[in-house]
């Protein structure tokens, strides 16, 4: 079997949250050996928990199997089990001088360099660009902070909730008829666009380093690899000089196109209709009705401009059905049609199913579950799990003993003294 | 400077939004893409709003405009004979193919990857497709609409008494288009260390439930079994946190975490909210969201956005602005970074554009090309590259094969 595309280039993962933890892991997924940077003295919220050690109430256990932090919490949050396949996992105290050195020595042998704190954390620890280039001239660097390591917003504190906002997304999101924005933030969408960006401007600098033998700092601002995903609009403003506003589940030109009541609680299908076959296409399934034939449904023109009523008509047919029925009655016609999933509906997906997407393992913290995999197959080099998420420290020995080729009397006293280790400090809340 | 991919060769048999924009990070950053469209028509985006001034003419779609930058243009009937032929010489000479066709469509074509790897061993096949190539639903219609309902996200998008909504745009298609172009960029180094490419089976639907949001979300519900609702307005309880309007428009405030309560009353200069039990009960505390909106509400309009983002941050609270499109291009911190690009196009002129996701300073972009005109780059395809006469170019546009 050939190796897979990455084999061979090490990276080492400072990835908290979700941009910079999905990054490596998509690194990892391709065969990279990522090795992620831990350390027992700082907790990292929404990476392990939002603390080490979790009172056991019904509250703090929502986000931990069967609603129980168990004894080491850290091992069990389920941002961890999420995102965090195939990597090595070490701790190191950065915060101390020899925690540097050691640190120096596993960049002496890495290729690339990954993490999404704020813009000067790095440089603060004693490890930012200028320090690291010195070990390894040509490193690459990406870091993915919120806004960028430049401009007057460089120092600010950035959520995945605050890119969306930023970036124009929060204010077209919305029902056409409601002209108060959706208040609850949107899910951190923006992060999926930085963590695949961040994956591709890594490759591109390590492209250009097998070229040029020139490594770099690549100053990535999470909200800008966003805009380009707002293009459209963006567009839509700098050539008509006009404001986008929200259009719900409509469409700038196909009717009927929405999101219709069926059979049960909350249950939904979207349904979408691009031209005028697949509207008589739509139409037969329906039998034809009285209504449908009237001439203010006849063409797309009309269509659109009549969507409410048709919208009702369509709703009351769906209402008697089931959503996934809906989708098979259209799609066996040409019309595109789906449900409104939710999770549990993705995990007894038949299609999802057929092509493998989840992923059985068993973890030694959590025990067998089912885990999203890869957003991608490669047909000679299957990208499979090959280690699950990895627990706090649980690579020290390898990448210390094995990699660093530190003795073990030395590994051990970097354990005395609280440099690495594989369990939460006990004052850590 | 060199840009980092001038020596990547892509041919972009893509079209809509998903695959063009998998090849616009490629273009972007210096890779010879070859985007090859159906003669006379075109990329179906081209058909898509907005337009220029509302002229829905194919060479004025704001969207194809946006998404083709740096590219090159070529057209080619790929149901013809000639055309197919052509189209295996291309592949002699290319890195990776990205396509986004039905996965019927290649095969129907006499283009399966047995074939096209025969003429090149080394080639990255880039296939991105609503549900991917295998599997009952490869053949299933979608759109954006479509796509995101099939995703972990829409169930719990919108008010908890109305439908689920969609994201404005194609959030799914970009989403996929860039996760397409990061793995094959990876794909393009095995091929380079083995010799030997590969076939890359990108689905949009696999996209929204990979990490890490969507694989986030479906990881809490295997461990806890809870499925995200719809919380529209407002989260109940969690303060202060979300949208909200101030004197000259919105910001969001990520403030609910018990340990930011006191920096917003610092922030607000508000010493009693740190001693007032309504608030600082745990257990009551989300009862009294309305009690202290009402406060929060009466003090923000009175301050202007900016003002309010810098005091908060001064106080380490996660502020921002939430701006409407217009107020996005004027936003200091963009254009302190020059976000934004302005591109001259032959048909549409000058307009401003997202600029490159992100920047090599090794490897400075060159000043941005503007979206190929339809064919734009025949000539210098067929004759500069591959050698064929301007006669050879006129039969081949009469034969419609260009």
């Amino acid at each position: 079997m050939a190796k897979l595309p990455l084999a061979g280039i090490r990276v080492i993962d400072h990835g908290i949250v979700y941009t910079g933890a999905a990054a490596t892991t998509m690194l990892a997924d391709m065969g990279a050996e990522v090795i992620r940077i831990e350390s027992i003295q700082v907790l990292q919220p929404f990476t392990r928990g939002f603390m080490a050690r979790p009172p056991k109430t019904e509250q703090t256990g929502l986000g931990y199997p069967d609603l129980d932090p168990g004894d080491r919490p850290w091992d069990r949050w389920f941002q961890l089990h999420g995102l965090q396949r195939n990597k090595y996992g070490i701790t190191l105290d950065l915060s101390r001088p020899a925690g540097v050195e050691i640190y120096k020595k596993l960049v002496s042998i890495s290729d690339i360099i990954l993490d999404n704190f704020a813009a000067g954390v790095m440089d603060r620890l004693g490890v930012g660009y200028s320090a690291i280039k010195e070990v390894k001239p040509d490193i690459i660097m990406v870091s993915a902070s919120g806004f960028g390591a430049t401009g007057p917003y460089k120092n600010y504190a950035a959520v995945g909730t605050s890119l969306g906002g930023m970036a124009g997304l929060a204010s077209l999101r919305g029902y056409p008829d409601d002209d108060i924005l959706i208040r609850t933030p949107s899910p951190v969408w923006s992060d999926n666009a930085a963590a695949g960006t961040a994956v591709f401007a890594a490759l591109t600098a390590l492209h250009h380093r097998n070229k040029t033998g020139k490594g770099q700092f690549v100053d990535l601002a999470q909200v800008e690899t966003f805009l380009p995903h707002m293009g459209e609009s963006i567009l839509e403003y700098t050539m008509n000089h006009r404001e986008p506003k929200p259009m719900g589940n409509r469409d700038p030109s196909m009717a009927p196109h929405g999101c219709y009541p069926c059979k049960g609680e909350d249950n939904w299908v979207a349904i979408a209709v691009a031209s005028d076959e697949q509207w008589e296409a739509l139409c037969r399934v329906l039998g034809n009705p009285e209504w449908s034939k009237a001439e203010k449904f006849k063409t797309a023109v009309d269509r659109w401009e009549n969507q409410d009523e048709l919208d009702r008509h369509i709703s009351q047919w769906t209402a008697g059905l089931d959503h996934y029925d809906v989708m098979h009655l259209l799609q066996d016609v040409g019309v595109p049609a789906g449900p409104v999933v939710r999770s549990a509906d993705l995990y007894n997906d038949p299609h999802l199913k057929d092509r493998g997407f989840f992923k059985e393992i068993t973890h030694r913290a959590t025990g067998t579950h089912r885990y999203p995999g890869m957003c991608f197959q490669f047909s000679k080099t299957p990208a499979e799990v090959r280690m699950p998420p990895n627990c706090l420290g649980e690579h020290n020995e390898y990448v210390y003993g094995e990699l660093l080729g530190m003795p073990r009397e030395e590994i051990e006293q970097l354990k005395e003294e609280k440099y690495i280790g594989d369990a939460f400090l006990p004052e850590i809340p | 400077m060199e840009q980092a991919l001038t020596d990547v060769r892509v041919l972009d048999l893509t079209h809509y939004v998903a695959g063009p924009y998998c090849t616009k990070l490629f273009s972007d950053f210096g890779a010879d893409v070859i985007k090859i469209e159906k003669p006379g028509e075109g990329d179906g985006a081209r058909k898509m709003g907005p337009f220029l001034d509302d002229d829905p003419h194919p060479e004025k779609s704001g969207l194809f405009l946006h998404l083709n930058t740096n590219k090159k243009g070529i057209t080619l009937n790929l149901k013809t004979r000639t055309g197919i032929k052509i189209f295996k010489d291309l592949v002699k000479e290319a890195d990776i193919l990205v396509e986004n066709f039905e996965p019927r469509v290649l095969s129907s074509l006499g283009l399966d990857y047995r074939v096209l790897e025969d003429i090149n061993p080394r080639l990255v096949k880039t296939s991105i497709s609503n549900f991917g190539q295998t599997g009952p639903y490869r053949n299933y219609k979608a759109t954006e609409l479509v796509l995101f309902a099939m995703g972990p996200h829409m169930f719990s998008e919108g008010e908890p008494d109305r439908e689920p909504l969609k994201f404005p745009g194609f959030k799914s298609q970009y989403l996929a288009g860039t996760y397409a172009a990061a793995v094959s960029m990876g794909a393009l180094f095995g091929a380079k260390a083995s010799g030997m490419g590969q076939e890359v089976d990108i689905s949009i639907m696999e996209c929204l439930c990979a990490p890490p949001e969507g694989a986030g979300r479906l990881m809490v519900y295997e461990f806890s079994n809870e499925e995200i609702k719809r919380e529209g307005h407002r989260k109940e309880g969690y303060y202060p946190y979300g949208y909200y309007p101030c004197k000259d428009g919105m910001i969001l405030i990520y403030g609910f975490l018990p340990a930011f309560w006191p920096r917003i009353a610092k922030w607000m200069d508000m010493p009693e909210l740190l001693e007032d039990p309504r608030f600082i009960d745990p257990v009551v505390r989300p009862e009294h969201h309305g009690d202290f909106e009402a406060i929060l509400y009466e003090w923000l309009a009175e301050r202007t956005q900016q003002d309010l983002i810098r005091s908060a941050q001064a106080q380490r609270i996660p502020v921002s602005p939430v701006y409407r499109i217009g107020e996005v291009l004027k936003d200091a911190q963009f254009n302190a970074r020059n976000a934004f690009a302005e591109i001259d196009h032959p048909m549409a002129g000058k307009i401003t554009y997202p600029g490159v996701p992100f920047k090599l300073p090794e490897a400075t972009s060159q000043p941005q090309k503007p979206a190929p005109l339809l064919g734009q780059h025949n000539h210098e395809i067929f004759c500069d590259v591959m050698g064929y006469s301007g006669e050879d170019l006129v039969r081949l546009r009469e034969q419609n094969i260009i």
